[in-house]
């Protein structure tokens, strides 16, 4: 029952399982092989912690079973733990408490995996929605009215020296930059000079008719 | 607009080209014995004489050669002008060369006769009646042609 997967760990389950990862990240204890094999043998803490967890199952039914009869849950525990064990029966204890404890590290493993990268992704998630965000907002008089100014200002002396004239020598050596100039001065001159032709036939024009009213001549045909 | 070139296009053309021969003409006349003079010393009579002969007439053969071969000086390319016989055609070069010859040695009457541009239905000066030939506008995109 206890060593079952439920959809939500509980605590003890959760801090169990997040002890095991640290211990793993800090090399204290080795990964869990995913299947107990048949000649693994179970570390000191997984024993410990399957006897915790078959304690807790003990006492878990000797409550119910108190509960549900009326002889007294002393004599019950009392004739469990009084008679003295042979040394078998703690070997058997030993094993059993040692595979159960090994069974409920990978159980509290994963679940602490799963629980920790939810965690995570929604910490993730937050920081990029709610905290990024608004550390950004916050930080953008800063970074306009101070930092950038100031990496410019430092930055500019540096551009002058060493980019500045280099982007003038390719610009001033590429052919498609003096095709675009010469294409552009032709255009220019073009425009000039169709500029100049209007005007002075309108000129032409005006003249013509300043003539043609001062003789009170009548306009000639065109 | 009117076909015909009027007085300012005209006289606009006419001093572009005067003011390029004063210059074509000094460097002639005076430049090439200068060079003489500063690469071999003072320069001969013949070099001298000649250059004044070429310098008179450059100008002749300036406005009579453009006028036989385009009908265009450079002041004409400049203000889009065209120098035609009435019917159209190209000036021919004993018509372009007179032409060129009255205007450079009568250049007063040449320009007083202009005024006739003023009332002429064609836009005609004096010396286009006496020589049959229009100064028309050469319209936009028309290229050029040779005689």
């Amino acid at each position: 029952m206890s060593d079952q997967l439920s959809t939500r760990p509980s605590l003890a389950r959760l801090a169990l399982g997040t002890a095991v990862l640290a211990a793993e990240r800090l090399r204290l204890v080795e990964r869990p092989a995913p299947d107990i094999g048949p000649l693994e043998q179970p570390s000191a803490f997984a024993v410990a912690v399957g006897l915790a967890q078959q304690g807790a199952d003990v006492a878990r039914d000797r409550i119910a079973q108190a509960r549900r009869t009326t002889r007294s849950l002393a004599d019950r525990v009392g004739a469990r733990v009084r008679p003295p064990a042979p040394l078998s029966r703690v070997r058997k204890l030993i094993d059993s408490s040692g595979a159960r404890g090994q069974q409920v590290l990978r159980t509290s493993r994963t679940s602490a995996l799963a629980e920790l990268s939810t965690a995570r992704d929604e910490g993730i998630k937050w920081a990029e929605t709610t905290a990024v965000p608004r550390i950004v907002d916050d930080m953008m008089p800063y970074l306009l009215n101070d930092l950038i100014p100031r990496l410019v200002e430092g930055a500019l002396p540096e551009i002058r020296r060493r980019v500045i004239p280099v982007i003038i020598e390719d610009l001033t050596s590429d052919p498609r930059v003096r095709e675009m100039i010469a294409v552009q001065g032709r255009g220019v001159l073009s425009d000039a000079t169709d500029e100049l032709r209007e005007t002075s036939a309108s000129a032409d024009d005006a003249v013509e008719n300043t003539f043609r009213r001062l003789l009170n001549l009548p306009n000639g045909h065109r | 607009m009117n076909r015909y070139a009027g007085l300012v296009s005209r006289l606009g053309g006419l001093t572009v080209d005067a003011a390029l021969l004063a210059i074509a003409v000094s460097l002639v006349v005076s430049g090439v014995p200068a060079i003489w003079e500063t690469l071999a010393g003072p320069p001969p009579g013949w070099l001298t004489a000649g250059a004044g002969i070429v310098g008179a007439f450059l100008p002749l053969l300036y406005f009579a050669g453009l006028w036989w071969m385009t009908g265009q000086t450079v002041g004409g390319v400049l203000f889009g002008t065209v120098v035609r016989r009435i019917g159209g055609g190209h000036l021919g070069a004993t018509r372009a060369l007179l032409r060129a010859l009255v205007g450079l040695l009568f250049p007063l009457i040449w320009l007083i006769g202009m005024v006739t541009v003023l009332w002429d239905g064609r836009r005609r000066a004096l010396h286009d009646r006496i020589f049959g030939t229009v100064v028309e506008y050469r319209t936009h995109g028309e290229p050029p042609t040779l005689a």
